[in-house]
């Protein structure tokens, strides 16, 4: 018993340290990949002389690929999360930021702000945090007030979202201007990121990463059920909607620099709760490190498969991450199945 | 001493519980009995909290239970429900989680919390699976796992909603072995129970109710001689003298 205590433990640091080199490893691949390609030393160059420097690896670090890489290492760490706590809130392993209209709750507030002329800053960042809110709540209460099965949470959660993306077509529709770069942001796209679209969702995203660090006791209480969870003294109701504000504000966040990538949210939390087990305290940390170093990683294979033209990483990330996910699925088989 | 006095509760717009009154001693078993739907969970869930107190009063002791936040009330009073979800934690997680309203700033369990829960996983014998997944153990240890949580959460008052459903014989008798022992050590325990036999066994205070309101509670020689029980049932009560005391058993009513 107790070696396999210990074995389990130590697979679990394993895992942890093998993720955690993936990312750093995507990450540093994707400073150096893309059309002009950098060497390490260019890249120590460029890092030392500074974002003031006019030298041409210095302008491809810190304006092309600086924001890029940090944009997609936190929306990929933002959506993975946002999904492991949805799925845990909602406790249905079928929900996800981009199943149950989350993400186009905020896709449709950022496409009503280019079609105002709004491309970045804080107002797009608090306009995709209110579109996601929205939709999450709308899902989280009327499955609440009608007592909705998980089953029709899910149907519920599509039907939102088909009329929200009902909407944002809407609009590209009347704003034909919108919609020159309405199908990069569809299927997500992280060319578009910069300073001004990069710093404000950072700032959300890790704060929110922070406050849901401290909450995974309550994830994992709320997992017992509702009674469950109130027998131990949780305030459930407050405490639900917490989590899903700052699922909200993490896929919202997301939303605004990249556009609607649909996939981690599901995939990769459910890929983690297959190789480590399901409980919050290690899952949420584990997700943010794999969903950084996931999107990271099919980023820059987007960029370097037909360069120097972009392949769109949501098509990547299909790619790469379904059969995955599916070998996954399939080994692990009546491991910790949750519908 | 629990006292319930006076009690309505419910769900959102429908009144369950009508004027109800109960008391439960510590160090003692108090049945709780009656058919399907008459309200036993619902007072129980009134009791801890989770469900809201319409009118009337809960106290333990000098304490009004109806006044305490719902951590505190979580210090005072536990719950161990009737069916319960199968979460994706291991053994020791959840046993660890019986510590949940104690938890204070930074939010990480404290080594007493881990001794408390150690504790509890030895008594009710699932140490060894400390590190298990719950949805990989079978029925009974699943419910040993959930009453070492309730134990580890050290409070006066137990409440327990059907505990021995799911279990075969020897786990049902082992676990009012259990309860006994939680009498034992002073706790109040209020057991929600179908089985009559277990009930007029086990119980120290047998109390009956229908329809949302308790009609009798006593001795289980007195509930017994009273009839009522019969009457509740609809069926016939009988017992035979056994070298471990009384057994009572139910029969159909003779046409």
């Amino acid at each position: 018993m107790r070696n396999s205590t210990t074995r389990s433990r130590r697979n679990k640091v394993a895992l942890y340290f093998a993720l955690s080199a993936l990312t750093l490893l995507s990450a540093v691949t994707g400073l150096l990949l893309g059309a002009a390609e950098l060497s390490l030393g260019d890249l120590f160059g460029a890092l030392r002389a500074g974002m003031g420097s006019r030298t041409p690896e210095a302008l491809i670090l810190w304006y092309a690929r600086m924001p890029r890489v940090l944009g997609s290492l936190l929306s990929g760490a933002a959506l993975a999360v946002s999904g492991a706590v949805i799925q845990g809130v909602l406790s249905n392993g079928l929900a996800s930021p981009s199943v149950i209209g989350v993400n186009a709750g905020a896709g449709l507030a950022v496409t009503a702000c280019a079609a105002a002329g709004v491309m970045g800053g804080w107002r797009l960042s608090l306009a995709a945090f209110a579109g996601a809110f929205a939709a999450v709540m709308a899902v989280s209460l009327g499955a609440r007030r009608f007592g909705a099965s998980r089953g029709t949470v899910i149907l519920m959660g599509v039907a939102m979202n088909s009329l929200l993306g009902a909407f944002s077509d809407a609009i590209t529709v009347l704003a034909p201007e919108v919609a020159v770069q309405r199908n990069g942001f569809r299927i997500g796209d992280f060319s578009a990121v910069t300073y001004p679209k990069l710093i404000p969702a950072a700032a959300v995203i890790l704060l929110s990463l922070l406050i849901i660090s401290t909450l995974t006791n309550e994830l994992e209480v709320l997992s017992l059920g509702e009674d469950g969870a109130r027998a131990l003294g949780l305030n459930t109701g407050a405490v639900r909607t917490l989590l899903l504000m700052l699922a909200a504000a993490l896929a919202g966040a997301a939303v605004s620099m990249a556009g609607l990538l649909s996939f981690v949210g599901l995939m990769v939390p459910h890929a983690l709760r297959l190789l480590s087990g399901g409980e919050a305290r290690r899952l949420i940390p584990l997700c943010a490190l794999a969903g950084a170093g996931f999107v990271t990683a099919c980023d820059t294979l987007s960029r370097v498969i037909l360069a120097p033209y972009e392949f769109p990483v949501g098509i990547v990330m299909a790619f790469l991450g379904a059969p995955f996910f599916l070998f996954i699925l399939i080994r692990g088989k009546g491991g910790h199945g949750r519908a | 001493m629990l006292e319930v006095t006076g009690l309505y509760g419910g769900y959102p717009g429908k009144i369950v519980l009508r004027d109800v009154y109960l008391t439960a001693r510590a160090g003692e078993i108090t049945a709780l009995m009656g058919p399907n739907g008459c309200g036993k969970s619902t007072l129980l869930k009134t009791i801890c909290g989770i469900l809201p107190v319409k009118a009337g009063r809960v106290t333990l002791g000098n304490t009004d239970l109806t006044a305490l936040p719902r951590r505190e009330l979580s210090q005072r009073a536990a719950y161990l429900a009737q069916s319960r979800e199968t979460p994706e934690l291991t053994v020791e997680r959840l046993v660890l989680h019986g510590r949940f309203p104690y938890l204070g700033y930074p939010r990480r369990y404290r080594r007493e919390d881990l001794e408390a829960a150690r504790r509890a996983m030895g008594e009710m014998g699932v140490l060894g699976l400390a590190a298990t997944p719950l949805g990989q153990l079978s029925g009974g240890q699943r419910q040993n796992a959930y009453i070492a949580m309730v134990l580890a959460q050290d409070t006066d008052l137990v409440l327990l909603d059907e505990p021995t459903t799911y279990l075969d014989v020897s786990c049902q008798l082992q676990f009012l072995r259990l309860a006994r022992r939680l009498a034992d050590s002073g706790k109040h325990v209020l057991l929600a129970i179908h089985d009559l036999s277990h009930a007029l066994k086990v119980a120290d205070s047998a109390a009956l109710m229908r329809d949302g309101a308790l009609v009798l509670q006593g001795t289980p020689e007195e509930v017994f001689a009273s009839g009522v029980l019969e009457d509740v049932f609809n069926v016939r009560v009988m017992r035979v003298e056994t070298p471990g005391g009384w057994y009572y058993f139910a029969v159909e009513l003779e046409a």
